[in-house]
Formats: C-alpha cells, sequence, structure tokens
C-alpha cells in the first residue's frame, strides 16, 4: 500500500544510521574484550581469550553472582509488594487512590541516585544502623523495581475482561475462589514479565547501589565502575560483555515459558 | 398465587445524586420471558446487575423465587449470566467453562461430564468440548456463554445484550435459537436490551424503561399497538405525531380531539386538560392515500407528497401538510400499485380507532 | 462494581503503602530536611541554615557545575528527542514484517547497564581509541584529538543511553494516532510532508515533550556517564554529590544537592503535565 517514495527512502537510511549508533559502542566492548594485546583496541589486535579467562575470576565472577542474587530477591520482593497494591489501584476505588499511585510510580520519577543518599542518612539517623550492607542494598533494590512490578500487574489486570470475574462470581465462585481460577491464571504471564522487568532494571541499576553498597555487597555494575578509575584493560570489556549474558538468556526464557496465546488473548479481547 | 421467579419491590439505585433506577416494581413469574427494553442510559442494565448482586440497591428488596436476596452475594444467588461479550475464560476449554459452574456447585465428576454433554448438545455445540473459546466464531462462543449459564438451572437465567456483537443475519438465527432452548428448558429469563426487534421477537412480556423508571409492561402486542405513554408510543417503531386540542377534559379511556374543523374520539391512556394542546400518534402503516376527501368520521389531512423512500415491502410516502407538518405514509408495494407522484395533492386517512392522544410534555 | 468491603483494598496496600512511606517518602523528606542543617566536623548538626545552598549558588566552580548539569541535560533532552523521532515514526509505519524484531532491537540497549554502554564509548574516544586511528588512517589528523574528558562526550554517551526513553515515549504517542486521521488529510490533497507537518508532528507532540523532559530529568541525574567520560572541568551535580557525600562527607552540601535534583525533576514532571504529556499512571 505504501507508495516507495524518495522521503520514506531518506527516513530508512537515517534509521539505518541510528540501529549504529546505538549498536556500535555495544560492539565495540564486546570485540575489544577479544584483544590480543592489554589495550582496549578497535578493531582488535590480534585474538585472544585471556581478558576472557581473567574475566572468569572470582574477582568478578563473585560480584557477578552477586548481582543476579541481589535481582532475584529484588525481584521477587518486589512483585509480593507490588501486585496487592498493584490489584487495589486498579479494581477498588478508595480515598488517597490517587495520591498512592503517584506515590507507587515515585521511586522510577525521582533520581535514584538521590533516594540513595535519602535511605542511607535516614537509616543512620533512625539508628537502623544494623540494616547497612545486603539489607539496605536490598530495600533500595525492592524500590526502584516495584514501579515495574506494580504497572506490568496494573496492565495486565486492565487487559482482562472484568467481566470474566463477574461471570465466575455469578456461577457460584466465591471472591478467594475467583482469584485462584480466574484471575491470577490469567494474569500471571505479565506477573512473570513484570518480575524480568524488574529483575533486568534492578541487574542494570547503578545509581541506588552506588551509596548503598559495601565492600563484600557490591552488585557488578559498582565493581566495573570502581574499576574504571584505574584503568581500562580489556578485561573489563569482556566483564562488560559477560553482563550481557544474563539478561539476553532471561530473555530467550522468556520467549519459552510464555505461550503466544497469553498474548494473542489480550488482543483478541480488545478487538 | 404462586410466588413470582423475580420480584422487585421500589427498588431504586442512586449514582452519585442521580437516580440511575428510580423506584421500580417488576414481576417476573416462573417460566417467562421477560425483557428490559430502553434507551441506553435507561436503567436497565443496572437494575439486571442489582438482580445478578453485583450492585446493591439503596431502597427496595428484590425476591428471586420468593427469597428476599438483598443480602444475597452473587455467588449465592443462583442465576445464570450471559455477558454480552460472552465472558468465557480464556483459559479453560469450553468443557471446562461450560462446568465452572457444577465444580463451584461441587458436583461430582461424573455427573459434572453429563451435565456439560447435555449442555452442549442443547446448544448445538457436541463434540466441541476441547475447543477454546478464542478458537470460535462469535455464534459459537454466544451458545458456549449460553450453554454455561444453563448447566446450572439457574432460577434465573438473565441475559445483558446478548446478541449485539453478532452480525444481523447471525443475529436473527439466535434470537429464534434462544427463544427455542428458553421454551424448552422453562427457565425464567430476563433479557436486556436497547433493540426493540429483538424485544418483539423474544419476549412474552415487555417492561419498557426510561430514565430509570418503567414506563409500560405488556406483551408485544399491546405494546406496539397500545403504547401507554408517548415515549414508548415514540420509541417502538415509527409513530408519526399531530399536534392537536383536547375539546373536553378526558384520558384514561378515551378523549375528544380537534384538528382544524374535524372532531374525532380517539384513545388516550393519560389524563388529558381541555382545551389544551396534545399530541395525536397514529402509525404510518395504519393511515392511507386518498387522491380526494371522503369526509367522514375518520382523520383526513390534506398535503403535498415530498418524498418517497422505497423499502423493499413498502414504500414511505413523506408527506407535506397544508398546516406546514409533516407525516409519513407506509403503503405495500402490491404488484402493479405506484404511490402517488411527488408535488401531487392527496389527502392522508387514518381511521379514529387507530389513533391515540398523549399530552405534549412527555411524562417521567 | 463488585460491592465489596471498605476493608479489602486497606488490607492489600497496607504493606506496600508502609513500605514506600518508610523507605522513600521518609527518606526523601529527611533529605530535604538535612539540606538545611548545617554540617559539623562531617556530622549533621540540629542548626537550621541555608548556607548549604548559599555555598552552592555563591561559588562560580559550584554555579558552573548546577549551570553545566542543566545545558547537558538540555542538550541531551533535544537530541533524544531529533534522533527518536525518526526511528520512532518509521518503526510505527513500517510494514516490514521485521517490525517486531526492529523494535527490540531498538530497546535492546536497555538490557545493558549504563556502564557498560558508556565504557563502549570511552574505548571509541580516548586519546588511543578507534576514532582516533579511524582519523589517522584516512589521513585527516596528525595527532590525536583529544575528545576525553568533554561535555561533548558526555553529551553524545547519555544521549546514546537515554535514546531508548525518547524510541519507547514518541512510539507510544505515534501509536495513539487514529491513521484515519492521516488518510483524511491526504483524501483532502494535503501532501504527504504537509499531512506529517500539520497532522502527525502536532498530535505526536505530547509524546515527543515527555521523551525530551524523561531524557532531561535523567540525564541531569546521571552520574557514570559523566563520571567516564568527564573529568574535574566537567563535573555534574551527581559526580559533585559523589564527592560531597562520599570523598568530603559533607552530607548538608550533598543533601543541597539531591534536593535540587529531586525539585528539577518534580518541576519537569509538572511541566510535562502541563504540555499534555500523558500524566504517568499505573
Amino acid at each position: 500500500m505504501r507508495t516507495r517514495n524518495i522521503p520514506w527512502a531518506m527516513l530508512r537510511g537515517t534509521v539505518v544510521l541510528l540501529y549504529l549508533f546505538i549498536l556500535v559502542p555495544i560492539v565495540i566492548t564486546v570485540s575489544v574484550s577479544f584483544n590480543a594485546v592489554n589495550q582496549s583496541k578497535f578493531p582488535p589486535l590480534g585474538f585472544s581469550l585471556r581478558w576472557w579467562a581473567d574475566a572468569m575470576s572470582a574477582r568478578w565472577l563473585q560480584p557477578l553472582a552477586f548481582s543476579i542474587e541481589l535481582g532475584l530477591v529484588a525481584a521477587v520482593l518486589s512483585m509480593l509488594l507490588g501486585m496487592p497494591l498493584a490489584f487495589a489501584l486498579v479494581r477498588h476505588r478508595f480515598p488517597g487512590r490517587d495520591a498512592l499511585t503517584t506515590l507507587a510510580l515515585g521511586p522510577l520519577a525521582l533520581p535514584a541516585l538521590v533516594t540513595g543518599i535519602g535511605l542511607l542518612q535516614f537509616i543512620h539517623a533512625a539508628g537502623l544502623g544494623f540494616l547497612f550492607g545486603f539489607p539496605t542494598l536490598l530495600i533500595g533494590h525492592v524500590l526502584i523495581c516495584l514501579p515495574f512490578s506494580v504497572r506490568t500487574t496494573a496492565i495486565s489486570l486492565r487487559a482482562m475482561p472484568p467481566n470474566l470475574e463477574l461471570a465466575a462470581l455469578s456461577l457460584g465462585a466465591t471472591p478467594s475462589t475467583v482469584l485462584r481460577e480466574i484471575t491470577l491464571p490469567l494474569v500471571k504471564s505479565g506477573v512473570f514479565a513484570g518480575g524480568v522487568f524488574a529483575f533486568i532494571h534492578s541487574f542494570t541499576d547503578y545509581s541506588i547501589s552506588l551509596f548503598l553498597s559495601r565492600p563484600g555487597t557490591q552488585p557488578i555494575t559498582i565493581t566495573i565502575l570502581s574499576f574504571l578509575e584505574y584503568g581500562f584493560a580489556p578485561t573489563l570489556a569482556a566483564v562488560a560483555a559477560l553482563t550481557l549474558v544474563v539478561p539476553l538468556v532471561l530473555i530467550a526464557i522468556v520467549q519459552r515459558v510464555f505461550r503466544i496465546g497469553d498474548f494473542l488473548y489480550a488482543e483478541n479481547a480488545r478487538g | 398465587m404462586a410466588d413470582a421467579a423475580v420480584s422487585l419491590r421500589g427498588v431504586r439505585k442512586l449514582f452519585g445524586s442521580a437516580a440511575a433506577v428510580d423506584g421500580i416494581d417488576l414481576d417476573a413469574q416462573q417460566g417467562e420471558f421477560l425483557t428490559l427494553l430502553g434507551p441506553s442510559g435507561c436503567g436497565k442494565t443496572t437494575t439486571l446487575n442489582m438482580i445478578a448482586g453485583f450492585l446493591h440497591p439503596d431502597a427496595g428488596s428484590i425476591h428471586l423465587a420468593g427469597r428476599k436476596v438483598d443480602d444475597l452475594p452473587p455467588f449465592r444467588r443462583d442465576i445464570g449470566l450471559v455477558f454480552q461479550d460472552y465472558a468465557l475464560f480464556p483459559h479453560m476449554t469450553v468443557a471446562e467453562n461450560v462446568a465452572f459452574g457444577l465444580r463451584m456447585r461441587r458436583v461430582d465428576k461424573a455427573e459434572i461430564a453429563k451435565r456439560v454433554a447435555a449442555a452442549l448438545d442443547l446448544v448445538k455445540l457436541t463434540g466441541l468440548d476441547d475447543r477454546r473459546p478464542l478458537a470460535m466464531s462469535g455464534g459459537q462462543r454466544q451458545r458456549v456463554a449460553l450453554a454455561r449459564a444453563l448447566v446450572i438451572n439457574p432460577k434465573v437465567l438473565l441475559l445483558d445484550e446478548p446478541l449485539s456483537n453478532l452480525d444481523l443475519k447471525l443475529r436473527e438465527t439466535m434470537r429464534l435459537e434462544i427463544t427455542e432452548v428458553q421454551r424448552r428448558t422453562g427457565v425464567t429469563t430476563i433479557l436486556v436490551t436497547h433493540d426493540q426487534g429483538e424485544a418483539l421477537v423474544m419476549s412474552d412480556r415487555i417492561a419498557v424503561m426510561n430514565r430509570g423508571r418503567i414506563e409500560q409492561v405488556a406483551d408485544a402486542r399491546t405494546i406496539y399497538e397500545r403504547p401507554a405513554t408517548r415515549f414508548v408510543a415514540q420509541f417502538i417503531g415509527n409513530m408519526n405525531l399531530l399536534d392537536v386540542v383536547a375539546v373536553g377534559p378526558g384520558g384514561g379511556t378515551t378523549c375528544a380531539v380537534r384538528f382544524g374543523a374535524q372532531t374525532l374520539t380517539v384513545a388516550a391512556p393519560q389524563k388529558l386538560e381541555a382545551e389544551q394542546h396534545v399530541l395525536l400518534a397514529f402509525r404510518p402503516e395504519r393511515s392511507t392515500l386518498l387522491a380526494r376527501p371522503k369526509d367522514d368520521a375518520a382523520l383526513e389531512l390534506a398535503g403535498t407528497v415530498r418524498q418517497h423512500v422505497y423499502l423493499g415491502t413498502r414504500t414511505e410516502v413523506h408527506v407535506k401538510l397544508t398546516n406546514g407538518a409533516s407525516c409519513v405514509v407506509e403503503l405495500a408495494n402490491d404488484r402493479g400499485g405506484t404511490p402517488p407522484a411527488i408535488g401531487s395533492a392527496v389527502t392522508v386517512r387514518i381511521d379514529a380507532a387507530d389513533c391515540t392522544a398523549y399530552p405534549t410534555e412527555s411524562c417521567g | 462494581m463488585i460491592t465489596t468491603s471498605r476493608l479489602r483494598p486497606l488490607l492489600l496496600v497496607a504493606l506496600p503503602a508502609a513500605f514506600l512511606f518508610i523507605f522513600f517518602v521518609l527518606p526523601n523528606a529527611f533529605l530535604l530536611a538535612a539540606s538545611f542543617l548545617k554540617s559539623d566536623a562531617q556530622m549533621l548538626t540540629d542548626e537550621r541554615t541555608l548556607e548549604n545552598y548559599g555555598f552552592l549558588f555563591g561559588r562560580p566552580l559550584y554555579r558552573a557545575a548546577l549551570l553545566r548539569t542543566f545545558v547537558i541535560g538540555g542538550l541531551v533532552g533535544a537530541l533524544v528527542v531529533v534522533l527518536a523521532y525518526p526511528m520512532a515514526f518509521f518503526l510505527a509505519r513500517t510494514t516490514s514484517r521485521w517490525k517486531g524484531p526492529l523494535i527490540a532491537l531498538a530497546l535492546a540497549p536497555l538490557l545493558a547497564s549504563v556502564v557498560v554502554r558508556t565504557y563502549g564509548w570511552w574505548v571509541l574516544l580516548n586519546r588511543e581509541g578507534a576514532l582516533n586511528d579511524l582519523l589517522r588512517a584516512l589521513g585527516l589528523t596528525t595527532g590525536p584529538l583529544v575528545m576525553l574528558p568533554s561535555v561533548g562526550a558526555i553529551v553524545v554517551g547519555l544521549t546514546h543511553s537515554l535514546l531508548p526513553f525518547g524510541v519507547l515515549t514518541i512510539l507510544s504517542a505515534l501509536n495513539g494516532i487514529n491513521p484515519n486521521l492521516e488518510r483524511a488529510a491526504l483524501s483532502l490533497g494535503a501532501s504527504r510532508t504537509r499531512t506529517f507537518l500539520n497532522v502527525t508532528l502536532p498530535l505526536s507532540a505530547g509524546g515527543v515533550a515527555g521523551g525530551f523532559l524523561l531524557a532531561f530529568a535523567l540525564a541531569i541525574s546521571a552520574y557514570a556517564t559523566p563520571t567516564i567520560l568527564g573529568g574535574p572541568a566537567t563535573e555534574t551535580m551527581a559526580t559533585l554529590i559523589y564527592k560531597f557525600m562520599v570523598s568530603l562527607m559533607d552530607w548538608s552540601i550533598g543533601s543541597a544537592l539531591g534536593t535540587i535534583l529531586i525539585l528539577s525533576s518534580m518541576a519537569l514532571i509538572a511541566i510535562g503535565t502541563m504540555l499534555g504529556a500523558r500524566r504517568a499512571t499505573v
């Protein structure tokens, strides 16, 4: 239907350049890690896997494992907090609902870096110093994950026609049965997706961790950031490339777990 | 007398300060097919939701089979409900959808299988047990929804605009099929619709609703031929309205009215004041066209033909009357007959028996 | 629609609301309060003061850093919108069967940490980096061009990391336009260019404003990019916060900087709402 006119061809050319702009730094980082020399040369001089061997040492794998662990716990906790919140915001009208909506999205709207300092000072001032380390970091990560959990749950709740729940009630299902047999099965893929987003957000974050992490409880992004000050060896490129693997694998798993029908359902309900 | 299957007494529902349902009384007898008909916003869906238990009336009470249900949640009311969008559970098969209500009632497995099969049989979906609702056509989904609502042997079957998502041909088939299923099961049914054709075809009785009130409850023929109010007269079918003057106070049964020099006695279901302007209503298909007046007891209106609208079986002739008003006459398209040419002078003639007078102010 | 008790929403929100209140509202309120307290010997005192703000706005060094931060934010916001628009427009209108994967590819950088993505720019732009090698090989320069540290590099790096947000915002605005409006304009005799300028662009203006403000807000609070691609001469608010909080242990000044960032973000959100950018909702 579209006429292949000149402006469209120009647009396509521009978009190709933009994709290059988007992808080049990532491609460079990955290829630099294969340098044979101890320099971050691009294109790489020679080929070697020695920087990858370096990257596989405990010094890097330990924070990487910690980031994964932190992301998982934060994602699960944020879903546990976010689901009931989303449910109340979508399905109920109550005083303070608008304020609570704003609050739920707050950690995304205000700079995480500043939330980090606030949390640091608050915990210090409240005499909760024993929480420093993993607990504080976890609280921070749950905070920044919460908007994702609430939002994705709310979206899948809204995508579901409310009549389904009314139909189940009319057929004799009690509200708790409706929740178990109708609502949860229908929102579970959205909830799962929300969990994945939350994990990736936590895994790639550095802002909230900047002030909240301590030696021993350092996510991989902070470790990389602190090593950048000492120099930019290709090892760091290998580590950086390694961190790309985690979200990619996760996305691949999600593609397998999700049934296409779960997505189609939402399309059909609208059309 | 046995208790009505559904009984509403003084039921009111406010949304904010506006009354969506403004004190209605309504009874549906056992096995009856009752339709709530009205324009959108007239309160019919709100009424349905109160019977189903999704909304709580602000005043009045609702009885199902003689039992007060005001404090019963929807899942204890034993109702079958068919939604406009069918609301089939997309993560369950057809059989699982139909079995859902039985499972909630802890019916044993063998019995469930038997009743599900019978219900699918009833709606002509035998053998489609394992299909997913999303893989079905609109008409099939409609049947699944009907089977799911009926299989639990509800005290009352509630149908909420069940046919409005179907295309015209299918809608006409489903009207008859639903009516047939209802006759066979004998389940008391309340249909909510804005489609008068649907109401006329399917119902034993129709309750016409307007602005939260019931204007008239009667069988289809009475509703069409003896509308109790001007609203019902105008809402159902086409109606000509003519400004006339009531001769004397009257109403309740009949009243004399004057149009120009002619005076005639017509039906008047509502009270009319003497020497007040009132509206005279008559159906286009009950009026005829004459070349010249006969000057007898019928109402005769002089005018000029303005437009023909060909409708296949009939032709509408739009006539501009000499007093400036206009009216429509509907003529059957008999073999050989042609309506008078546009521009020709004609006389529109209506028997006094086919006229009804209403107060000018629409009541309610 | 379902009649339920008033208690139910309360039960659902109690725990998450308490969590947000204790660990988000209170800390931010505390930060605001701390920004008005005097710091003495690296400890917060009870003494109330406006000195912290006076210090930041009074010294040319810090005033310049504040100004620099907002200039960077504005430039990044503008660049993000300018680059994201053609991309979003292409993705909204393409009939290619690769549409889905292309959208995924445009957003894929979000899977990588900003730290990792910015590192790529360092490799490209540094003294011994790929771009200098390329320029030398082409004979365009003799000595290395010094591109780092610089504000320009920070702007490029931030534009790169925030581009997916711009694409997302503008794409959703474009997808919200009824396609019949463009068909109507074309049928009324408007050329494709006129249709774009008079129909599509004004209707997507909310998305453009939203994308600009989002990129602006994220840019002014970014720490990693100015740290990696910048230096002592290109301090921004975020790097100053780190300096005051960690190196100098002056929490009052750090809090004042944080408060300025929070208030700026809130102001940007408010401007966005006024300009008709869609209000954030769950």
